[in-house]
């Protein structure tokens, strides 16, 4: 069961928090509901700072976060958090000597699932949604990379947790793999809130309902992945020759270059995606940046 | 806010710490079955539990354990071998989630950090059961031992495992307090030089430091009688127990726990009063104990009659009688009957008191008043033809010793403390009648013969008295016990007479015995 405010699994508003001098999350205001909500965003836009900020691993210096209903700025608000919330951080590492079954029976300990045989049915139950229930006996260390992201998985599943926070949680994995996983998640995101990082816009695609922009620690867009594209309707365009005078311009498998910007002379306006919306929001920024 | 409310919310604090309790139980137990499987841990099991079965199989002394040294002796390896284990996997258990990157997705799991760190410290109470199982077994062995003498110390076997714990402890301290897994190691080899050197009679530096190390150093040039140890065994132990409580708060106030500051105080009480309590010197009562065993021990002695020989020994070592008593034997059987059945006494002694540090060096005139000291209080206890055995027994050395003690004593019947050269018939004599007395004291002198290119000194070695054969009756000796021993028993029996005579010589003996005496240098400052 989700406790939301405002039928909102996450509500933030002006959250800033600083790293000396650094500002990572500059009044990031949003709110998450349930389903699967992609994160974009360049490298240093303060995604994994936000995403460890809902997970309760940062408190936010100053600004409004409600998650799950509970304040994570005080020591009850966090508990109650926790317990209810799954998080996968980028890069997650596993402890290679345990078993499958062993490592996520000691993160079942560290959520507080004290009673021996309703964790061992957690962790069996777990298990079996992210299709590991066969490998519980194997050591961590002689899993494939796609197996131990499933573990990975499996760790912030552990509780049924209603908000779950996943950071890069297909990199490194092969398109089979990565196919899999956006079933995984697509599932999970039917019943609770997903928020998942990521750098693949096809991820976002196939998978969210949601989108979120940040950029600089400030949310840029939020809406659906559809009025993401609609960002570069009339933007995006199709000719034979690349032009200097395009945000972005690139030789498409066709043989014809498609540009984001003020098309060429010979230019025929194609139908916008995620990408190029996405392309063209932080190309904007950018250059906002850069003429200021 | 109603009278209810606040009940109510104590209740859920309770159900919450309970709950906490629960949970740190279960990551204790998971810690323990990961520790137990470590491959540090096996390693170290597998080179303790060699060691003992070594100690045990491989050497005499240990058919002869002093129970009151063991008891200290067992607690060296259990330090650094299962102690070292607790440390460094402790360590590393701590350290895991920095080395394999963990932190990020589990710091923001629901148990707080300092129960996690209680679940570690949990886990390190694995190794000290370990400790406590392996050390009961090893006291129960050498307890069952047939010549087993004295009896053990419980403090002193607590010690270990305790010491195993703390080190356990530590290890999760080190493990909060540095990021690397190489101050564990550096740690305990640290204290495993320091110990070693404080485990020495002649160690540096004044004897009390060694006490606030974990493991107590070991002083005695000598095994001692219980009644003369007096070692605060209590007290160290409740100096670790105090050292160990403090480590505990130490490492959970690191991890964010602030509730301990009764545990803080318990620990320091316990930690200054067991330390000051163990370095508080032996009472005179003790003192006066250890100056009248190292002079006169028949006050303190019991005295077991076998034929016409005496025993006196302390209480603690009644159970060696036996095994002295088969080397004597060994001996008079070589001697004339007439010789053999005169009244003589094998008394134990000890060096309980002014050991002479650096070294048992001591000049002929100090082993001519000893021998006098020892003569006199022999004389009062109504044993004047006596010979010492100290208290280590169990290797060819000792039966050596002894044997060549009781072969002089046979001949010159001079008493304890006898300390000089032998020459001529007298000394190959002695030499033959010590050697053929074991199949160790054998192997002894061989040895002996091999290393010493001047000769071989023959006595207690604790005291440094004894009867030393020159290079030539040695090598004389050594081929004589080549030779079948009833051949040259009969020719010894044949000759008694004039190879016991002091003035006959080293060719003579050659000739009667029949064995060619090799050439050396003329011998000078024999015993007359």
């Amino acid at each position: 069961m989700s406790t939301s405010v405002g039928g909102y699994s996450v509500s933030a508003s002006g959250l800033t928090l600083r790293y000396g001098p650094v500002t990572a999350l500059a009044g990031v205001s949003l709110g998450l509901r349930r389903g699967v909500t992609g994160l974009l965003g360049p490298n240093g836009a303060g995604k994994t700072t936000l995403l460890r900020t809902l997970a309760t691993g940062l408190v936010p210096d100053s600004g409004d976060l409600t998650v799950l209903g509970h304040d994570p700025r005080t020591a009850s608000g966090r508990l109650a958090i926790r317990r209810r919330v799954g998080y996968l951080p980028q890069n997650s590492g596993l402890h290679p000597n345990f078993t499958v079954f062993e490592f996520v029976d000691y993160v079942a300990i560290l959520k507080e699932f004290d009673d021996r045989r309703r964790r061992h049915a957690e962790v069996r139950r777990v298990l079996a949604t992210v299709g590991l229930d066969d490998q519980r006996g194997k050591k961590i260390k002689s899993l494939s990379g796609g197996t131990r992201q499933r573990v990975a998985v499996a760790m912030a599943l552990v509780g049924d947790p209603d908000l779950l926070i996943l950071d890069e949680p297909t990199v490194g994995l092969d398109p089979e793999q990565r196919l899999r996983f956006r079933e995984l998640i697509a599932e999970l995101g039917e019943g609770r809130a997903v928020l998942v990082s990521t750098h693949q816009i096809e991820d976002v695609l196939m998978l969210c309902q949601h989108v979120l922009v940040l950029e600089r620690g400030q949310v840029r867009f939020e809406g659906r992945p559809a009025e993401l594209a609609a960002v570069a309707a009339g933007r995006v365009w199709t000719s034979t020759s690349r032009t200097a005078g395009a945000l972005a311009s690139w030789r498409t498998a066709t043989g014809r270059y498609r540009h984001i910007g003020d098309p060429p002379a010979d230019a025929e306006l194609a139908e916008p995606s995620v990408e190029d919306g996405y392309l063209l929001l932080v190309e904007q920024m950018s250059n906002g940046r850069a003429e200021r | 806010m109603t009278g209810n409310s606040v009940p109510s919310r104590d209740r859920v604090a309770e159900k919450l710490v309970a709950r906490r309790g629960r949970s740190m139980l279960a990551l204790g137990r998971l810690e323990a079955r990961l520790a137990v499987r470590h491959p540090v841990t096996i390693v170290a099991v597998l080179s303790f539990v060699g060691l003992c079965a070594y100690a045990l199989l491989i050497g005499g002394a240990n058919s002869y354990p002093v129970l009151q040294d063991e008891d200290r002796w067992i607690q060296y390896p259990v330090m650094v071998l299962l102690g070292g284990a607790a440390l460094v996997v402790g360590n590393l258990a701590v350290l895991r989630g920095h080395r394999h990157g963990t932190t990020a997705a589990q710091g923001v799991l629901v148990l707080p950090v300092p129960w996690r760190v209680g679940a570690h410290l949990l886990a390190v109470l694995l190794f000290g059961g370990l400790a406590t199982v392996l050390v009961l077994i090893w006291a129960v062995v050498m307890s069952t031992a047939p010549g087993a003498a004295g009896r053990m110390n419980p403090y002193e076997l607590m010690s270990g495992p305790m010491v195993v714990v703390l080190l356990g402890a530590l290890g999760v301290l080190l493990g909060q307090l540095f990021r690397s897994p190489f101050v564990a190691p550096l740690t305990l080899l640290g204290l495993a030089v320091a110990t070693g050197a404080y485990s020495s009679p002649d160690a540096p530096g004044n004897p009390w430091l060694g006490w606030f190390l974990p493991v107590a150093a070991q002083r005695d040039p000598m095994p001692l009688p219980t009644h003369l140890l007096a070692r605060p065994a209590a007290w160290h132990l409740g100096y670790l127990a105090g050292v160990l409580v403090l480590v505990i708060v130490a490492a959970l106030f690191r991890a964010g726990g602030r509730r301990v500051g009764a545990a803080a105080v318990v620990g320091l009480l316990l930690a200054v009063g067991g330390g000051v309590g163990q370095v508080t010197a032996p009472g005179d009562e003790v003192v006066a104990d250890r100056i009248l065993a190292s002079r006169d021990p028949a006050r303190q002695q019991t005295c077991v009659a076998v034929d016409q020989v005496r025993y006196c020994v302390f209480p603690d070592f009644v159970a060696w009688v036996d095994g002295w008593d088969a080397v004597l034997r060994a001996v008079l059987l070589r001697v004339p009957p007439a010789e053999a059945r005169r009244p003589m006494a094998v008394r134990q002694r000890v060096w309980a008191h002014g050991y002479l540090h650096g070294g048992s060096v001591v000049t002929p005139r100090q082993q001519q008043l000893r021998a006098a000291t020892w003569r006199a209080g022999d004389l009062a206890a109504g044993t004047p033809n006596t010979v010492t055995v100290g208290t280590r027994w169990g290797e060819g050395e000792y039966e050596l010793g002894l044997a060549a003690l009781v072969a002089y004593e046979v001949l010159a019947r001079e008493g304890a403390g006898v300390f000089g050269t032998l020459c001529g018939a007298r000394a190959v004599l002695v030499g033959w009648l010590a050697g053929q007395a074991s199949p160790g004291a054998a192997t002894a002198l061989r040895e002996m013969q091999a290393r010493n290119v001047e000769g071989a000194h023959l006595g207690e070695p604790s005291f440094g008295s004894g009867v030393t054969l020159p290079a030539q009756e040695l090598a004389l000796v050594v081929s004589l016990l080549d030779r079948p021993v009833e051949v040259v028993a009969a020719a010894v029996l044949r000759s008694w007479a004039e190879l016991s005579r002091i003035d006959t010589v080293t060719g003579r003996a050659g000739e009667i015995l029949g064995v060619p005496v090799p050439s050396a240098p003329a011998d000078a400052g024999c015993l007359a």
